[in-house]
């Protein structure tokens, strides 16, 4: 793949550079990402944040029309197209990357959903590769690594004394084009110490899981979903930070006369979720989570050909009881 | 702590052995070394996953109760309602104090297996399994920062707390960990009317984490389990504490010590100066 080199020193000569012509968002807090307005505010170490990069093409509440209905009828105002507002993520972590080309597939599956596509087009991608896995990473069991350029336009891994640039994408050409002067050709040096960099990250990463077939022994019928995760709470935290669930409810919000219809991010493991005239089809928890687990990895992998999780344990760090995707992984395998 | 699941085990084998409860519900190992979780033992083989140490932080009545709690689940007729024996922390037996209380189940219901700290409670173990340090630290840090948002003006205060629920993304994971949080049908779920907007902006934000701690007035404990699990790291606690001192500063009461006393929101006196409640 083609590379350059960017000296360490001129890192925030690049950032400023981008803010000066593009929308920037990278991680800000422990928290998430966010847009920056100077270099120092973007959180280069640490873990990954909380929430994904989900956000940023599926926000969690999206203004899809405004309505005002008068005598002469009802009136519809679209909110302005995502297009026309440039972006950059910056540091982006290889599994949040990962899991775009992930989404892609379903908002361009039956129906080509314009506001996801429109902000997925005008974002380009500079990811960072992690250098200090988690304990709960598992992008490696996805075929990710923490090193993956899947999704990304440009992948920046941490030198001695500079950032490998691997440029994966002709956006990402572009990029180091308009940029040119703060590149530099990559050495033999460099590479040598990128290839290091990554094996020793990798080597890092914790117990993997293993998913080979796993579409393929995951049964509804199974008795083991109904005590697999019962000290499961249903809140919506897995869901909410989960970079590839992707379910959303649409409702009005207003009155008759004048109002928003929004979308609003949903979760499978809400017990009033898919609630409707006829009652709660999953009105206990197991069948909630069993959907949760069948949907990412039998019924996306059905209608897609691969799973719904890259691997980037949100789920896992941040489940308020500990529940495991990689053990439940492993225990709905041995049944 | 390691004495604590020993007895813990010793404690559960005898009540399943001599079929005295149907489960235990108590700690056991993550998958991941440094996480426990609740787990559910059913079964005598099954008692050494049994642990208790510092890392078994979870408020485990909040699996009693609400619409599939094991003693209250609509879902399992009452006589068919499992026997529990509960391995419960000094935060949980208050919480179970105020269950109790507010006629969730009774005690006769649970067998408690409790690990005791010095704080008060109404409830007392069936079996006292260990004692631990109070979680002092945590709590007059709490109480310090309650302190602080004290002295700020109204309009600062209104500033800090409207910053900190913008960050809010209606995940209720504050709600589904909270024992107190039992409705079968939550109010930010209701749509006819809505009370609460379900779209994560300040204004619904503000609204949905006001009328929670409102629903909490005199009836929390302060086990700090919402803000432990706050994704987005509100400061949960500042608010519910606030209410737990208010509470005893107005009406001289404190949930999860007496069985017997009337919730200070749930009663009023003929003579009260506030005509309102006449």
């Amino acid at each position: 793949m083609e590379s350059r080199t960017l000296p360490k020193d001129r890192l925030d000569q690049l950032v400023d550079a981008l803010i000066a012509d593009y929308t920037v968002i990278a991680p800000k807090d422990e928290r998430s990402y966010g847009e920056i307005e100077s270099a120092s505010e973007w959180r280069s170490d640490g873990d990954k944040p909380a929430q994904s990069l989900k956000q940023f093409f599926l926000p969690e509440r999206e203004l899809l029309v405004r309505y005002t209905k008068s005598r002469s009828g009802v009136e519809l105002v679209e909110p302005p197209s995502p297009r026309s507002m440039a972006r950059v993520i910056l540091g982006a972590r290889p599994c949040d990357v990962a899991a775009l080309p992930v989404l892609d597939l379903v908002f361009q599956w039956d129906d080509e959903d314009s506001l996801y596509l429109e902000r997925r087009e005008s974002t380009a991608i500079i990811a960072m590769a992690c250098d200090e896995p988690c304990t709960t990473c598992f992008c490696a069991s996805l075929g990710g690594s923490p090193a993956g350029t899947e999704g990304a336009d440009l992948l920046l891994t941490e030198l001695d004394d500079a950032y490998h640039v691997a440029v994966v994408s002709e956006r990402g050409r572009e990029l180091v084009d308009r940029y040119s002067d703060l590149f530099e050709e990559s050495s033999v040096e460099h590479e040598r110490q990128r290839v290091q960099a990554q094996e020793a990250s990798l080597a890092k990463l914790p117990r993997q899981v293993d998913i080979e077939g796993l579409d393929e022994v995951l049964e509804f019928e199974n008795p083991v979903w109904e005590t697999l995760t019962q000290q499961c709470l249903d809140c919506g935290i897995c869901t909410f930070l989960c970079p590839t669930c992707h379910c959303f409810d649409i409702r009005d919000e207003g009155t008759p006369q004048q109002g928003e219809r929004v979308r609003l991010w949903d979760a499978c493991t809400f017990p009033s979720y898919t609630q409707a005239h006829a009652g709660q089809p999953r009105p206990v928890h197991y069948r909630r989570y069993r959907q949760r687990i069948m949907h990412k990895f039998r019924y996306y992998s059905e209608n897609f050909g691969r799973t719904l999780c890259v691997g980037c344990g949100r789920c896992i760090e941040h489940c308020p009881v500990g529940i495991d995707l990689r053990q439940v992984l492993s225990q709905v395998r041995t049944g | 702590m390691q004495q604590i699941t020993s007895r813990i085990q010793e404690e559960a084998r005898r009540l399943l052995s001599e079929d005295l409860v149907d489960m235990v519900i108590g700690y056991e190992e993550g998958w991941d070394p440094s996480t426990t979780t609740p787990c559910v033992v059913r079964d005598e083989a099954q008692v050494s996953r049994l642990i208790f140490d510092e890392r078994c932080v979870y408020n485990l009545a909040r699996y009693l109760v609400g619409r599939e709690g094991y003693l209250t689940s609509r879902f399992v007729p009452a006589d068919k309602r499992p026997r529990v024996a509960l391995v419960a922390r000094p935060a949980t037996l208050r919480t179970v104090s105020v269950l109790i209380q507010e006629h969730q189940f009774g005690r006769e219901d649970l067998v408690i297996l409790g690990i005791v700290d010095g704080t008060a409670s109404a409830v007392k173990p069936d079996v006292e399994v260990g004692q631990i340090e109070p979680d002092d630290a945590r709590r007059e840090e709490t109480r310090a920062r309650v302190g602080e948002l004290a002295q700020m003006s109204a309009s600062e205060r209104w500033a800090f707390w409207r910053e900190e629920f913008s960050k809010c993304i209606r995940c209720y994971a504050c709600r589904q960990v909270c024992p107190f949080c039992y409705c079968e049908e939550c109010i930010a779920e209701e749509n006819r009317p809505q009370w609460i907007g379900r779209s994560p902006l300040p204004r619904n934000n503000i609204s949905w984490n006001a009328i929670r701690a409102f629903h909490l007035v005199g009836r929390c404990v302060d086990c700090g389990e919402c803000e432990r699990v706050c994704p987005v790291d509100i400061p949960l606690s500042l608010i519910n504490v606030k209410m737990v001192e208010e509470v005893a500063a107005v009406f001289d009461y404190v949930a999860g010590v007496d069985v017997e006393a009337a919730p200070a929101l749930a009663t009023f006196q003929v003579d009260d100066t506030d005509d309102f409640v006449r």
